[in-house]
This record gives structure tokens, sequence and C-alpha cells, in this order.
């Protein structure tokens, strides 16, 4: 590295590093903040108790044990999604305080019963409440799994009075279908393969936490030194600017990193708590991650630069970025909801065109084992950086450093 | 007539569409202190940018030790430093690291010229133990000595110091004039401005006056105050901006 490049990075890393309070800012919000969210939401979520009626209009013996019936199941329920909850059994219609209702109406028994009756059951949620909502929702599974059984048991009897001999289940499923994947060459995928594939697009949403600490310290670089009146003299000293940008640049993205590490972290604890099942890394996963993660900081950064240059003041580079961050943003998550390799070409240069759609991309064959086509994409994205590192060298101005301007 | 260190011939600069700086003529010769004078808002700042390549201008001439400015900056940067008016350290830095910074920038990053320099810089600024405190703790007075000492560390050609006496108390700026003095000894030529002229008819060698951007007067001090017949600077200044 040549010398003045070190000095530069000496400088601006002890400069960053020593200001503790953004730092421990911008960690807060994903290493602390993210986990901190899932675990509130779920200790919410448990402590909110939930009551529940079942209410038995009809008095007849065969509706009370129908409801006795459904009581038991739905309890086993409850709990095995650990919900907290007050249940009672009662004939009082009284909805107020109650949050679920389940009601049993009068005539209830003898639709049942009838072969081709429809006894209605209602089941009544109190507004805009979520976890009634949830509890609401196992009442009706209880309950079709319940009317299931009596299907087979009406296909039964209609059987012994046809005197025919059938299997109800085949009856009533005269299609079954199963899901698999495969991949683009036509081979099966494991369900392994299966795993990774959903972790990664997880791994894709956390990407773009890891962007953001790298932006925030590369807009603050040159026009905070233009308001903190340190960049004057040093315009007048032999450092070339190309090596200035490549300083700030560099100490942008490894401050950055150091954050973003600690972003990808928070993002993972919250993908853990919220949705421990079914994540599967593998070494390669890991690594194809993090070399897409190293790239997009520093890229990311480089496209900042026009920006923390030109901007003029750090509150205009910070509206600027913010802008950037937001149109960035909803293109990334457009490119991680479409599929942009089956998209018709003109579409597909719109999106290549936009640096943070390979990133994306590397990921995407990376799963699908296309390794070639993903190294490409980690090469469009050094190839951008490069690119947005040469146009901010050229934007450097020092008359626009200095001097205010409306 | 010696060696020019600076030459600004019929230069005009302006901001905007608002003209700042009237066909300007400067010469500035080897080891003087050349002081530019004026009141508030004359110009100084922006000429002084503008000699130093940091502001572009309409036309004219500036040549540096010789170079073309702002076209041959690059040598020129390397033999000269500056310290701008409202200049401020690094404050999460130490006083030592502020220095240190500069001088590995000066020495091309190499690491034993780097510390003779910040040895003579420690000297310089006379701030004793506090230069191994963060500059963030420092009063106004004692930073301005700090970056005084870092301009002047590395034995510059030519040091360009805008006001470098503000904020600085009386016994320091007595002492500033004696480094500024040693400086020309090792060879530093040094160009300054500023409003205090009673301060500067000390130290400076020559001086020019500016007045709305166009300089009214130019030379020696002495031949400065003998062609307006006056006995000292302040009588010569009132009257070169017609204020008598
Ligand atoms: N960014 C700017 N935009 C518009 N006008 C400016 C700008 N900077 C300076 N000026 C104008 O240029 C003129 C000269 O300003 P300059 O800063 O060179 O004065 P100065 O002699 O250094 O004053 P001082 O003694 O207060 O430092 C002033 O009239 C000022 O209003
Ligand atoms: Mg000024």
């Amino acid at each position: 590295m040549p010398s003045l490049l070190r000095v530069v990075l000496w400088k601006e890393i002890i400069d960053l590093l020593r200001d503790r309070r953004t730092l421990v800012a911008t960690l807060f919000m994903p290493l602390v903040g993210l986990p901190l969210l899932a675990l509130i939401t779920g200790a919410a979520v448990s402590q909110e108790t939930i009551v529940i009626h079942v209410i038995v209009e009809d008095p007849n013996n065969e509706t009370i044990s129908f409801a006795d019936s459904f009581y038991q199941q739905y309890i086993d329920e409850l709990n095995k999604y650990s919900l907290s909850y007050t249940i009672v059994m009662t004939n009082d219609s009284n909805l107020s305080g109650v949050q679920v209702a389940i009601i049993f109406p009068v005539g209830f028994s003898q639709n049942m019963t009838r072969l081709d009756g429809t006894a209605r059951v209602y089941v009544s949620v109190l507004l805009g409440s979520p976890a009634a909502e949830r509890a609401a929702q196992i009442a009706r599974m209880v309950l079709s799994s319940m009317e299931y059984q009596m299907i087979i048991q009406r296909v039964e009897n209609l059987s012994s009075i046809a005197g025919i001999q059938v299997d109800p289940y085949s009856l009533l499923n005269p299609i079954a279908i199963y899901s698999a994947s495969h991949k683009p060459g036509g081979q099966a995928a494991t369900s392994k393969e299966v795993g990774v594939a959903s972790s990664a697009r997880l791994l894709e949403f956390a990407l773009f936490f890891v962007a953001n600490p790298a932006i925030f310290y590369m807009i603050d670089s040159f026009m905070g030194e233009k308001e903190r009146r340190t960049i004057e003299s040093l315009l007048a000293t032999p450092i070339p600017r190309r090596t200035l940008v490549a300083g700030k640049l560099l100490s942008s993205v490894i401050v950055g990193l150091i954050v973003a590490f600690g972003d990808f972290a928070g993002v993972m604890i919250y993908f853990y708590l919220t949705y421990s099942a079914g994540l599967v890394f593998t070494p390669g996963l890991v690594i194809v991650h993090v070399v897409t993660s190293l790239l997009l900081v520093i890229l990311t950064a480089s496209m900042a630069l026009p920006i923390a240059i030109r901007a003029g003041s750090v509150r205009a580079a910070q509206g600027m970025a913010l802008v950037m961050t937001l149109i960035a943003m909803s293109i990334y998550f457009t490119a991680l909801v479409v599929d942009i390799t089956s998209l018709s070409l003109t579409s597909r240069a719109i999106f290549e065109s936009i640096p943070l759609t390979h990133a994306v991309l590397v990921i995407h064959y990376y799963i699908l084992g296309e390794t070639m086509r993903s190294l490409l994409h980690i090469l469009v994205m050094g190839a951008f950086a490069v690119a947005f590192y040469i146009i901010g060298t050229a934007l450097v101005n020092d008359e626009k450093l200095v001097m205010f301007r409306d | 007539m010696g060696e020019i260190i600076v030459e600004v011939r019929n230069l005009t600069k302006k901001i905007g569409k608002k003209p700042i700086l009237h066909n300007i003529n400067l010469t500035v010769e080897r080891g003087s202190i050349h002081a530019v004078l004026g009141p508030n808002g004359a110009g100084k700042t922006t000429l002084l940018r503008t000699i130093l390549g940091i502001y572009s201008y309409e036309s004219g001439k500036v040549m540096v030790l010789g170079y073309k400015m702002p076209e041959q900056r690059s040598i020129v940067n390397k033999l000269i430093s500056y310290l701008p008016e409202d200049a401020q350290p690094y404050e999460r830095l130490t006083g030592y690291e502020n220095l240190f910074y500069y001088a590995l920038i000066y020495s091309g990053g190499i690491r034993e010229t780097a510390e003779k320099m910040v040895e003579l810089g420690i000297k310089l600024s006379n701030l004793g133990d506090a230069i191994y405190e963060k500059t963030g703790t420092y009063s106004k007075g004692m930073k301005r000595r700090l970056l005084l000492a870092r301009t002047l560390m590395c034995k510059p050609k030519l040091a360009v110091l805008d006001e470098p006496t503000s904020g600085v108390d009386v016994v320091s700026s007595h002492k500033l004039r004696q480094i500024l003095k040693e400086a020309v000894k090792n060879g530093t030529t040094i160009l300054l401005s500023g409003h205090n002229i009673l301060e500067i008819e000390n130290i400076a060698t020559h001086v020019s006056f500016i007045n709305n951007g166009t300089i009214v007067a130019e030379g020696s001090t002495e031949q400065v105050k003998r062609s307006f017949s006056v006995a000292n600077l302040e009588e010569a200044f009132l009257k070169a901006v017609g204020a008598t």
C-alpha cells in the first residue's frame, strides 16, 4: 500500500473509532434493537391473555357432547401454540369482555345429524385484536378437523346404505398434491438444498443492513471535514486527491464493516428468534455471503462518494444519501422478490444497470450451483465500485470543498 | 530586488457573479514577511486562497516559486504550507497526533523525517504536556498555536498564514513574532494577512494594503510609510483606504 494512503487511513480510522457515541449509536439499532424487538414482541404476545367463550345455545345433548369434545381438543391445540388464555363453556350469549366466541346456535345438532344438513357454528373475534385472531384461527382449524371426521362418518353411512365398499379417504381425496423442488439442470433438489435456498433469501435481506453504516461514515468524510474546518489546510499539502479519496473510502469501509459485522449478528439473532426453524447455513453460503457483504459495503460507500464530495454540507449530504438509500432499498427489495433472471431482456437490463442488483444475483446463482455466473456478478460489483471511485476522484474540487455556497 | 516567491499579475476573481478581486498585483520577495492588510471583507482570504490554487480565477496570472497556479499545484504543495483563518485541528486526535499526521504527509510517509518535524512542532507550539491531550479540550489560542506550529514545522519555502495571531494572547503573539522571524532565518518566506496593524508593524518587512478587492499600496514598510509621508503604518493605511 502506498505510504501516504497508509497515513490517511491511520488518521481516519483512529478519528472514526474514537467517536464512540456514533459507533455505539450505529451499532445499537441492529445489534441490540432487532433482537430486543423480537424478544419484546415474543414476550408481549405470550403475556396477552385471551378470553375465550364456548357458547352452547342449543340445549340438545348431542350438541353439548360435540361442544365438549371441541372444547377438549381446542385446549390441547391452544396449549401447543403456547398461547395464554382463559376459556369457559357457557350458555350465556353475552359477548362483552370476550375476545373469541365459538357459538353453537339452536338447531345445531338437528342439522348435524341429518345426512345432508349443514350445522352452523359462529366464530366471533373482537375487532382489532391480532391475538384473538390467532386463537380464532386455531378454533377454525379444530372445527374443520372435526368436520372431516363427520364427512367420513357420512360417507360410511352412505356406502352402507348403498351397499358398496369404499375407502372414504380415497373417495374424498381424488387428487393428492405433492411438492418438490428442482435445480436449473433438472435434477431434484435435496431438502438440505431447499433449506439453504430459503436461508440464503434471509441473508439477502440481511445484506441491506450491512451497507448502511459505511454510507453513513462516507457522507461525513468530506462534508464533515469541511464543516469542522479541518480540510482547507489539508488541500495545500502534497497529499494527492486520489489518495485522500481512497483513504476516506477505505476507512469508511473498514469502520463500516466493523459496524456491519455487529449489524449482521443482530439480524441473525433476530431471524433466529423469529424463524428459528428451517435455517440451514453451509460454509459455502457463509463465504459467499461474507464476500458479497464486503463488496456491497465497498460498492455502496463508493456510490455515496459523489454525494460526500459535492453535497456542500453535511445536512445536504445526509438528505441526498437518504434519498439514495431509499431508492436503492426499493430496488433492492424488488430484486429480492422478483426473479430477475426470468425477466425480459429490457427489464433485466434496467435492473442490472443498478449496482446493488448484482449482490442479489451473486447469491441467487450460487444457490443454483452456477458458480461462474456468481463470480461474474462479483466482478460486476467490483467494476461498479472502481467506476464510482474514479468518478469521485474526478469530482474533488477544492473551491467547492472550501467555499460556502447556496 | 531578490528572488520572487509569489507573483500575482492583473488577477480578477469572482464568486458567483460578484467580483471580489479586481486587477490585483502582488510581489512577495524571498526572505520577506509580507503582510496583506485590509479591513473585514476586503478580500484577503480570497486572495490567499487564489494564490494557493484552492480558488480558480477568471483572469490574470499567479506564480508561486516559479510555478504556475493552479496548474502546477502538486509541485508547489510540496514546498509550501498554509494556515487558514478559521482552521481547526482534528479534535479527537491529540496535539501530537495532529502534528504527526501532517508531518507524515509532508515527509511522504517517512517516519524518521516526520518525527524530526514533530519535535520542532512541539517546541514551536510550546503547549507543554497538553500536546498529548485531545485537541477538543484546547482553548482557542492553544489550538491556534498548535496549528501555527504545524504550519511551520515542515520548514516550507513559503508559509501562507491567514490571520496567524487571531485568538492568541499578547505574550503568545509576541512569542509568535519571534517564531516567524526565526522561521525566516531558516529560509521560509512568509505571506500573512491581518487587520491589527500595530501588531504587524513590528514584524512585517513588506505590506500590501487591500481595500474592496483592490491593492491600494504595496512595498516595504519603509517605502509605504514614506510614500504617504507618515510616521507609522496605521496612518498610512487610513490614508490609503481614504478614511482620513
Ligand atoms: N462564499 C462566498 N459567497 C459570496 N461572497 C463571498 C463568499 N466568500 C467571500 N465573499 C465575499 O468576498 C469578499 C471578501 O471576502 P474575504 O473573506 O476574502 O475577506 P477578508 O478580507 O478575508 O475579511 P476578514 O478580515 O473578515 O477575514 C467579501 O465581501 C465577502 O462577502
Ligand atoms: Mg479573511
